[in-house]
Order: structure tokens, then sequence, then C-alpha cells
């Protein structure tokens, strides 16, 4: 009886110093978890205040200084390997989730430092390897995700980045916001794939990115999303379906806005955004004396909001297409004298204003500010016509001397602003507009050169194929037929997706018996 | 006036007659509170994790996170030195006490005799402490519906906070004058529980003012170090380094364990005088 009492006592107590051994362990790699998770945040810390310390007296860090504030960043990356941390259980898993996300924010942060200092190859795989250890952190994956997109662009791999954005669409549903005023950054994506397009001249791709667009926006509302989130995708949707031109679409989708705004009292701040649309929309009906009563109503009944720049712009468009030049220029003019506009709208309310004033026959006035635009706003689309727009003036007044003078002036605005920021998406237009004029100085050694940085440089860029193509003709007709063929080689086997692809592909097959110069229109 | 020179001639004393052998229990807890400061500025280690993290988890989950932790240590600290004071300090201060008082006494000042006087006097001077760690406790919750808003209304910002502060420590201090003297009661030939408590208490208010000047007198230059830790946290951890809060908490840990010694020295010595005017 005792030998069984002292063995089942020998046994229990076995049980109880294994089950303290367990506990004990399972405290032990709990504490080592928090102690690694504080040890990644020190770092983080220190690398932040590097960062700091290395930035002083560099308004803009060049890029071996920002190379140096990456590799602080990346420091937890080469002291955290992952699983990070070892052990089970839900404790451990979640610091281990926590220890991912700090070492992983680090490293996009230097996924995004290494990008300012123009290394997007680096930058992407910075991205990647975030992307790889996000596991089930759905914020960390989509961070990963973005940073991706933003190397890839970086890279002019424009395919790859609508091809990442598109993938992300599907991969992360758009979360409903709290409040009307704050929105899910997924649901700008589509735009920001017209922007993508916009910005590199693909102006073919644009279409279609509307289509996906509304399809996606669509696919949203299907879902019957919450009353916040709807408001946004429809806003989104209408605004889309207003650029496409489809104003039926979009007057329905509004109606449906302004329904949902009366059924919700908080998306009462969606008023001006409602008044906006309904006035572009019977402005594409051409009843622009209603349109401009709505855009009057927005700009003085919401003059805080920012569809008042919008609504001014334009209804100084319509007022230019009813010949009221007056009333268009101060509508432009109240735009660039608002304090804080819209870049991008100011920078098109200057163009338009110049313009104006040059029909106006006030060229001094207009060609004073068409002067500053690119100064003041060299990533626009405006920034990049304006130095042309000089040059058509004296073109189509017949002042040969001042159009070549501003045509050199142009070339020199166009390096001074890659040379301002040479990663810039504008960067591949600015190049573009370079070998337009010196194509018009008929400067033939300057266009080729021109057409080999922009193949070196810009490579992937729709434009680019363009400039090889107008380089393949300009060496045809000065006899250099071996870097015409080199140039139509690079549109077939680079640019496959081009308009002058099938083209290309068919007189390099044809080349070999005839010696034409390739024309095409 | 009497007892202001008293209190002035006690100070004196206390401080030229520093005795390590009195002051060593003090010196004791203080090893214990840099120990805490230690495990507290390493906890990217399991073990200071398993240390000072336990305790700083009590100020909630922010507490045991980089920088913030920094901004917790000052309140973690302040609640390891009260479970100190308490059930350390109520038989370590009694023993300093009976050191101190031995002299007085002609006793010697070590042996068997002081340890029992320490022993004997642990309940009074753990529910002496308790007493004066729950009106503590008060008073920093009243602090802050009270005085806090009124000064901020009245000054605002950081003239408010530093205002708030002045009268928070002074009022603190004249919490432990009232108690002060339960521990040196309590480790007199045949004190009593209830003596001990409600004598020291009485001399704790008889003696109000020359020993709240004995405080002053002591405690200023640890306050100078643990100002800026308690009114400005978050900039210390934000501007300079995290690590200076332990550091500044450091400095005022060694200096309090020495003003704690000098003013239970020179209230001892008070007591004394008094007890002598007395007989």
């Amino acid at each position: 009886m005792s030998a069984r009492r002292s063995r089942f006592l020998g046994g229990s107590s076995r049980a109880l110093w294994g089950a303290a051994c367990l506990a004990l362990l399972a405290g032990c790699s709990r504490m080592e978890g928090m102690a690694a998770r504080y040890r990644a945040e020190r770092m983080v810390w220190d690398a932040q205040k590097q960062e700091t310390r290395l930035r002083i007296g560099h308004a803009v860090p060049d890029s071996a200084t920002l190379l140096r504030i990456r590799a602080e960043y990346q420091k937890l990356r080469q002291t955290f390997p992952p699983p990070f941390l070892a052990g089970s259980g839900k404790d451990v898993e979640k610091l281990r989730g926590d220890i991912a996300r700090q070492v992983g924010m680090a490293e996009l942060t230097a996924s995004r430092t290494a990008l300012y200092a123009h290394r997007p190859d680096l930058a992407l795989e910075s991205a990647r390897w975030v992307a790889s250890i996000a596991a089930a952190d759905t914020g960390l994956g989509r961070d990963a995700d973005l940073a991706a997109v933003m190397a890839l662009r970086g890279m002019r791999r424009n395919d790859e980045a609508v091809a990442a954005m598109r993938a992300m669409l599907d991969r992360y549903p758009p979360v409903p916001p709290p409040s009307p005023d704050q929105e899910d950054q997924i649901l700008s994506i589509p735009d920001a794939i017209i922007d993508l397009h916009s910005q590199a001249g693909d102006s073919a791709s644009i279409g279609s990115d509307r289509v996906f667009a509304v399809a996606y926006y669509r696919r949203v509302l299907s879902g019957n999303p919450p009353p916040f989130l709807e408001a946004q995708v429809r806003a989104r949707l209408s605004r889309t379906l207003l650029e496409m031109g489809d104003a039926n679409a979009a007057f329905e989708e509004v109606g449906s806005l302004r329904r949902l705004v009366q059924r919700t009292p908080a998306l009462q701040s969606l008023e001006p955004e409602l008044l906006y649309s309904e006035a572009r929309i019977r402005a594409m009906q051409k009843d622009y004396k209603n349109a401009l009563a709505l855009y009057d109503t927005v700009v003085k009944a919401h003059a805080a909001s920012p569809f008042a720049a919008r609504a001014l712009l334009d209804a100084a468009i319509i007022a230019e297409r009813m010949n009221d030049r007056e009333g268009a220029v101060a509508r432009y003019r109240a735009i660039v004298e608002q304090p804080k506009s819209d870049p991008g709208i100011v920078s098109v309310a200057s163009f338009r204003m110049a313009m104006v004033k040059d029909q106006m026959g006030k060229w001094d006035e207009a060609k004073q500010i068409l002067e500053t635009i690119p100064l003041r706003f060299p990533k626009s689309r405006a920034g990049v016509e304006a130095p042309f727009a000089i040059v058509d003036h004296y073109s189509r007044s017949r002042q040969p001397d001042a159009a070549k003078a501003a045509l050199l002036r142009a070339v020199d605005t166009y390096r001074s602003m890659i040379g301002r920021d040479s990663g810039s998406a504008y960067s591949p237009v600015y190049r573009w507009n370079i070998l337009r004029a010196y194509a018009a100085l008929d400067r033939w050694k300057d266009v080729l050169a021109t057409v080999d940085e922009m193949a070196e440089k810009d490579r992937g860029v729709p434009i680019t194929a363009e400039a090889l193509f107008q380089g393949a003709q300009i060496a045809r007709s000065k006899g250099d037929k071996s870097k015409s063929d080199v140039y139509l080689q690079r549109i077939a086997l680079e640019y496959p997706k081009s308009p002058r692809a099938a083209f290309v592909r068919k007189f390099l097959r044809d080349s070999a018996a005839r010696d034409p110069a390739p024309r095409e229109k | 006036m009497g007892d202001f020179r008293s209190a002035r001639a006690s100070i004196g004393e206390a401080w030229r007659d520093f005795r390590w052998l009195e002051y060593r229990p003090f010196a004791w807890m203080m090893l214990a509170e840099l120990l805490f400061l230690y495990l507290a500025l390493n906890l990217g280690t399991t073990w200071g994790m398993a240390g000072a993290g336990t305790v700083l988890q009590g100020s909630g989950e922010p507490a045991v996170h980089y920088p913030q932790s920094f901004v917790f240590l000052s309140s973690a600290y302040a609640r390891v030195e009260s479970f100190l004071f308490a059930f350390a300090g109520s038989f370590l201060i009694p023993l300093s006490l009976a050191r101190i008082l031995a002299p007085m006494s002609g006793a010697p000042p070590t042996g068997p005799d002081t340890v029992r006087r320490a022993r004997r006097a642990y309940p009074v001077a753990l529910v002496g402490y308790l007493l004066n760690f729950a009106l503590l406790v008060a008073w920093e919750v009243l602090l802050p519906l009270g005085p806090h808003r009124w000064f901020g209304a009245l000054l605002g910002g950081f003239k408010a906070d530093l205002l708030t502060w002045v009268v928070g420590v002074l009022v603190a201090f004249a919490i432990a004058v009232v108690f002060l003297y339960v521990p040196i009661r309590a480790v007199e030939d045949g004190a009593t529980f209830g003596g001990a408590l409600g004598g020291g208490i009485a001399e704790g208010f008889r003696a109000f003012v020359p020993t709240l000047f004995i405080i002053l007198a002591f405690a200023w230059p640890a306050l100078l170090f643990l100002a800026p830790v308690q009114l400005a946290p978050t900039l210390l951890v934000s501007r300079f380094r995290p690590e200076l809060t332990a550091v500044l908490i450091g400095i005022a840990a060694v200096l309090n364990s020495f003003v704690n010694y000098f003013i239970y020295s020179a209230a001892s010595r008070l007591h004394w005088i008094t007890r002598r005017r007395e007989a």
C-alpha cells in the first residue's frame, strides 16, 4: 500500500515538475520574444536617429547619404532572420508577428530610401523580401506590394507595375472607413494605373484602364458595401465615367450617390462633389448655362472644398468655349491666386490662362506665365508642354529666329528638369521633347544621341518605342542603315506591344531583299 | 524658534556624524533599486525582460516597448521603491535607526539587541508605511482632479505642470513628516505597537515644521534629478536618449538613499533632543 502510494506520489510529483518545467519554458520563450521585439524596436529608433543625424545639413540628401540611411534600416533584416523567434503557442505567434512587422516596416523604409537614391532595383528586392515575410499580416503585405509597385515604376517596368497593382485589387478588398473623410488607399489604385499610363504618354492604354476601373468599382458595389465605402466607390465610379464621356451612366451613378447621401446624414460632406459632378454632366450635355450656375454654386457655397478649384477650372473652360475670354481669365486667376490650391489644377489653369491671353493679343503676359510653369510645376503635363507652346506661338507668327531660340531654351529647360529629378516619371517625356526640339532644329546627331539616351534610360516606356522608330527613320535617311536596323530590332524585341511593332517586324523580314527607309504614318 | 534651532543642530550633527554602519541598511535598498534600473536598461535581454519587464508590464502593454518603457520607468520605479520601503524597509530602517540611537542611549551599535529592536519594530513600521502610502495614493488621485486643473486654468502649460509638481512634492513631504517618527519610536526601549504608532504620529504633528525643514534641507538635490523625469518624461525620451531617464533615476536613487539616511538620522537626533528636554 505504502509502496503504491509512494509510486503515486512520485509519479504526481514528476508530473508537477514536468508541468512546472513546461510553464517555465513557455514563459522563457515569451520573455525571449518580448526581449527580441524590444531589441528590434530599439534598432528602429536608432536607425531613425541616425537618419536624422545624416540628414542634418542636407536639404536633399545625395544618393550616398541615402544609401547609408538605407543600411541603418537594413540592420534589422540582418539581425533578425526569419522566422524571428523559436517556439510555438499563441503568445509566441503574436510576438513573432510583432517582430516581423518591425523588421518589415524597417525594410520598407530601406526600400523607400533606396528609391530616393535612384536604386529601384534595391528597393524592389527589399519590397519583395518583406512580401515574403508578411505571412498573415495583410497590412504589411499591402505595404510591401505598394513598395514593389513604386520600385517597378522607378525601374520603368510599367507593365509589371500595372500587373502588380491589378493583383493588389484582387488580393486586398477595400476596408470600410470609420468616417467619410478617410479612404482606403486601395481604392486609389485604379486611378494610379491611369496616372501611370498618362505620365508615360501611353494614351492607348488609358481607355482600357478606365474600363478596368469601372469594372472594379462595380464589382465592389455588387458586394453591398457599408454606406461610407459605397459613397466613396460611387464617387470614384462617377468620376471615371465622366472621364470616359459616358454622361448617362455618370448621371445614373450621381443619382444613386445623391440618394445615398440623403439617406445617410454623415455623408453630407459629399455635397460639393455631387454638385460638381452634376455640373460636369450638364457640361457634357452642352447645357453650359446650367453647368456654369452649378459650378458657381460649388465655388460660392463650398469655397473650402477641394472641388471649388476644380469647379472654377471647368467653369473657365466653358467660358472659353462661350468666347467669354475675360470671364475665363478671371476664373483662372482666381485659381492661381488661391493660397493652397492643388498644384495639378493650378498648373493647368496657368497654362490655359497663358493660351487665352495669347489669343487676346497679350503675348508678353502669356510668355511670362509660360516661362514660369516648368519651374513651378515640373512634374505636370503643363510643365512639359509650356516650352513648346512658346515655340508654337513663334512658328504661328512666322518668326523663325525667335522659334529657333525658343527651341534651344526648351532643350535647356527640359535638361534642367531632368537634372532636378532624373527619377521622375516625366523624364522620358522631357527627353522625348528634347528629341522633338533637336528634330525641329535639324540637329540630327543630337536627335540620335537623344534616341540612344532614351533607349538606355527609358527602356520599357512606350514613348521610347516611338523615339526608336523616329531614330530609325532619320538614321536610314542619313545613310546609317546599321544604326537604323539596331533601332528597329530593339522595337521588335523590347516593345512587342508597340503599335509600330507589327510593321517593324514585317519591315525587318523584308529588308534582306530591299533597302528602303521605313515609312509608316 | 527653539525647535528650529534644534532642527538645524540635528541637521549639522547628522551630516558630520555619518557612519557607514548606520547607513548600510539604506544601501541594501539602494542596491535593489539600482538592480531594477539595470534590468530596466536591459529589457533587450531575456533576464532583463523577466525582471524589470514584469514590473513594467503592470503599467500596461506599451511599458514593455522601446522607447515607451522609459516613459513608464519613473512610475514603475516608484512602485518598486514603495514595495522595498514597505517590506524590506520596515526592518532595515528601524535597524539603521537602532544603530543611530544606540550611542545616545549608551548601547552598542551592533549586536543582537539592535537586530531585536529592529525586528520588534517591523509590524508598526510596516503599518506606519502603509498608512503613509495610502495617503500618498489618495493625494496622487486628488492632485490631477483639483490643483492641476486650477493651475492649468490659471497659468496653463508648463508653468501649471511645474507648480502642480511642486505642490505635489510638498504635500507628499508633509505626509511623510506625520509618519516619520513611527519607526524612531518603535525602536526605543519598551515601545508598544499602539504607543509607537499613535505617539509617532502625534510627534510628527507636534514637530511638523522643524521636521519638514529637515526633509527639505536634505531632499532638494535628489529632486533636481527627479524633476525632469517626472515633469517631462516624454520630452526626455523623444528629444534625448531614452536611457537618460534611467540614468537620472539612478542618480536620484543614490542621492535619495543618502537623503533618507540623513533625514532619519537628523529626525532621530531631534527626537532625542526633545525627549531630553521633556525629561
